[in-house]
């Protein structure tokens, strides 16, 4: 896949798997495996990226004796989230039209 | 591989990335393998899951480097370029490095002698302190001199002037102190501050 259409794709990810409520890492890789088999290294950068474009909010809490760090969508990363569904329906009408063009030929 | 050997491992690989990176990423890492191992997980089956230390390096080291610049390697030409330009730019080069030496050094004497004016200024109002106590008490001897001399209205003039002299002295004493504080604190603030501009430049690149 393009890697800029993924990393666009990656980062909504993780925003919707914090947007009901504040999760931390391995708990935005569980909830993602599913769909996308996201490493470590690949997380951090998103995660990174998305703190950088104040989309989330990072909180460390102590967790059994010792420290987690939780993530908070922001208003921000809401607005990401509602602006993706409006890009997708875009791309869905290119997608449309492709095939078509691939019928045709055929 | 334990949990401390993987942490070890890749602080190692990481070796030459700023401190602060390396900890943020160790503090990622440590986080996510005591997950799995609450999940149930042995500690060396969260490292499994996780990967091999050094190839992690590796991604974030191409990960970093790319988010630097795409580095290419230098065309024959540019190279032959760089090396006849080497009068101008090495000397342009020495010269930024000279003013940035100049800066740092200037900055510095301007702090030296700010430093110096506001003790001089404290020294003098705790020499003025001095003075009015010294003041003070040459009045009372006087005065206890008149009291056995003729003329008592002296006395009071000398008893007098002398408690003016020791009021202001405790005054000012009083007022020196906190000063000194406030003094010693801007020092330190400013010297701080000065040592990370000027010798942690590397670490900030």
């Amino acid at each position: 896949m393009d890697i800029q259409l993924k990393r666009g794709l990656l980062d909504v990810c993780v925003l919707k798997a914090i947007k009901d409520a504040p999760s931390y890492g391995y708990q935005i890789i569980k909830d993602l495996r599913p769909y996308v088999e996201l490493s470590e290294s690949t997380l951090y950068t998103i995660l990174k990226r998305l703190e950088t474009a104040e989309m989330l909010t990072v909180r460390t809490a102590e967790h059994g004796g010792r420290l987690r760090k939780y993530y908070s969508i922001t208003d921000a990363g809401l607005l990401r989230i509602a602006e993706f569904r409006e890009e997708w329906n875009e791309i869905m009408s290119i997608y449309r039209f492709i095939v078509k063009e691939d019928t045709q030929d055929e | 591989m334990n949990k401390s050997k993987f942490l070890l491992r890749l602080k190692r690989a990481l070796w030459g990335c700023s401190p602060s990176e390396i900890q943020s990423r160790l503090a990622f890492y440590s986080e996510m393998i005591d997950d799995r191992v609450e999940e149930g997980l042995s500690e060396k089956e969260a490292i499994q899951a996780i990967g091999d230390p050094v190839q992690i390096a590796e991604e974030i080291r191409m990960e970093l480097g790319e988010k630097k610049k795409d580095r290419r390697p230098l065309s024959t030409g540019e190279k032959i370029l760089i090396a006849l330009g080497s009068p101008i730019w090495l000397s342009l080069l020495i010269a930024a490095a000279a003013v940035v030496f100049a800066l740092a050094v200037s900055a510095g004497a301007v702090m030296i002698s700010l430093f110096a004016v506001m003790f001089s200024v404290l020294i003098s109002l705790y020499a003025s302190a001095l003075a009015l106590g010294a003041a003070a008490a040459a009045g009372l001897i006087a005065s206890v001199l008149c009291a056995f001399g003729s003329l008592k209205i002296d006395l009071w003039i000398w008893l007098g002037l002398s408690f003016v002299c020791a009021g202001l002295c405790i005054w000012l004493v009083i007022l020196c102190v906190p000063i000194g504080k406030w003094m010693l604190r801007i020092v330190r603030a400013v010297c701080k501050a000065y040592g990370k501009i000027v010798f942690r430049r590397r670490s900030a690149t």
